[in-house]
């Protein structure tokens, strides 16, 4: 027979228990990968870090030596990818990266119904009228696509 | 005269806690009575030990002018009134599983900017919104007031959707296998059932 506070924590359990953190691994991915973290640890859910490369613009440009810098920047790119969740892994063990490859939104929308996320979080940069006019800004496209709620990050400012 | 040792302690640890209590405003339409963005706002508030705002704006002012305006503003009163005492009715309810639950009632022509203020003021940590469903136009431009509440805001800002029921594959594209273990039945689906109950008919008052 299950006791109260089983059953209490089976309740906790079934709210979120895997938690997705989109990351452009710039210098605020740190912060969102964090708070990502945290909210994770609470939960006592698991965590995905994941990135999105956008190939297609590097190939538009392409040359002779265009894939090979594409090679070159996606391995870059993983490391980051792979050295930022070895940190978030401290705060969740049960934490692993993704790499992904197209169009972001898309992308971070598949994977949380891939994972069965429960929970998607990004950030958004306060984007000003240009960043917004040439859609700079992927948190606004991955909350209309997502699956899941979406938790909009924003860096508290001193 | 300074404090004994022990008690400047406690104190410290207490500002420590004060401090470090989260607090979380959830604007609702009560209206349409507790969402699953305040149940979940509900859920998060006991996990974190937070502080948790039912926030409800009351946008809807008179578009009239003139002589029709003193009548516009009787019907207006009781409205904004009848609104009232159902967020606070709501409040209560929800302050039987969470005791730290309070209502914040505002008046703005725009709720965005009203979120933001309240958010602001409170020293907010997390604003819960529901996710809308909409209509083209609004899905074509990638506009809608969770859009704008999320521009606006300094804090970080949980947009609510229920999770979609879409069949997914089977495997990740780690090649994980997925076991599908939703939770039964549960005390706090039936207490759910009761929130929902109860927000009918604070429908059915603001309909009378």
């Amino acid at each position: 027979m299950k006791t109260l506070e089983a059953e209490k924590l089976e309740d906790k359990l079934a709210s979120i228990r895997r938690v997705i953190v989109a990351v452009d691994l710039t210098k605020h991915s740190g912060a969102t990968a964090h708070y990502a973290a945290e909210i994770a640890k609470c939960f006592n859910a698991s965590l995905y870090v994941a990135h999105v490369f956008a190939s297609e613009s590097f190939y538009e440009f392409g040359g002779e030596g265009a894939y090979n810098l594409v090679d070159q920047r996606r391995q870059d790119l993983t490391a980051e990818l792979s050295d930022l969740t070895k940190q978030v892994r401290k705060l969740v063990p049960v934490c692993e990266s993704v790499f992904l490859e197209g169009e972001a939104a898309e992308q971070i929308s598949a994977l949380a119904r891939d994972v069965d996320a429960d929970l998607i979080v990004t950030a958004s940069h306060h984007p000003r009228f240009l960043g917004r006019l040439f859609n700079l800004d992927k948190a606004p496209k991955i909350m209309h696509r997502a699956p899941c709620p979406v938790l909009v990050y924003h860096e508290k400012t001193a | 005269m300074k404090n004994s040792g022990i008690g400047s302690h406690s104190a410290t640890a207490a500002i420590e806690r004060e401090s470090e209590m989260k607090t979380i405003v959830v604007p609702i339409n009560i209206v349409n009575g507790p969402s699953e963005a305040l149940k979940f706002a509900i859920e998060l508030a006991q996990e974190w030990q937070a502080n948790l705002y039912v926030m409800y704006v009351y946008s809807e002012l008179p578009q009239v002018s003139g002589p029709k305006l003193i009548h516009a503003l009787h019907s207006v009163d009781l409205d904004r009134h009848r609104r009232s005492i159902d967020l606070n009715k709501l409040v209560d309810r929800i302050r039987e599983r969470n005791p730290r639950t309070f209502a914040y009632f505002a008046d703005n022509d725009c709720p965005a900017e009203a979120i933001q203020d309240a958010a602001s003021k409170l020293g907010a940590d997390m604003i819960i919104i529901s996710a809308h469903k909409k209509g083209w136009l609004a899905k074509l431009l990638l506009y809608s007031d969770a859009d704008d509440i999320a521009r606006r805001s300094s804090i970080p800002v949980l947009v609510y959707r229920p999770k979609s029921k879409e069949p997914r594959s089977a495997k990740t594209n780690g090649g994980r296998e997925l076991k599908e273990t939703r939770g039964t039945p549960t005390a706090e689906n039936a207490w759910n059932a009761d929130l929902s109950d109860e927000a009918l008919s604070i429908s059915r008052t603001i309909v009378d």
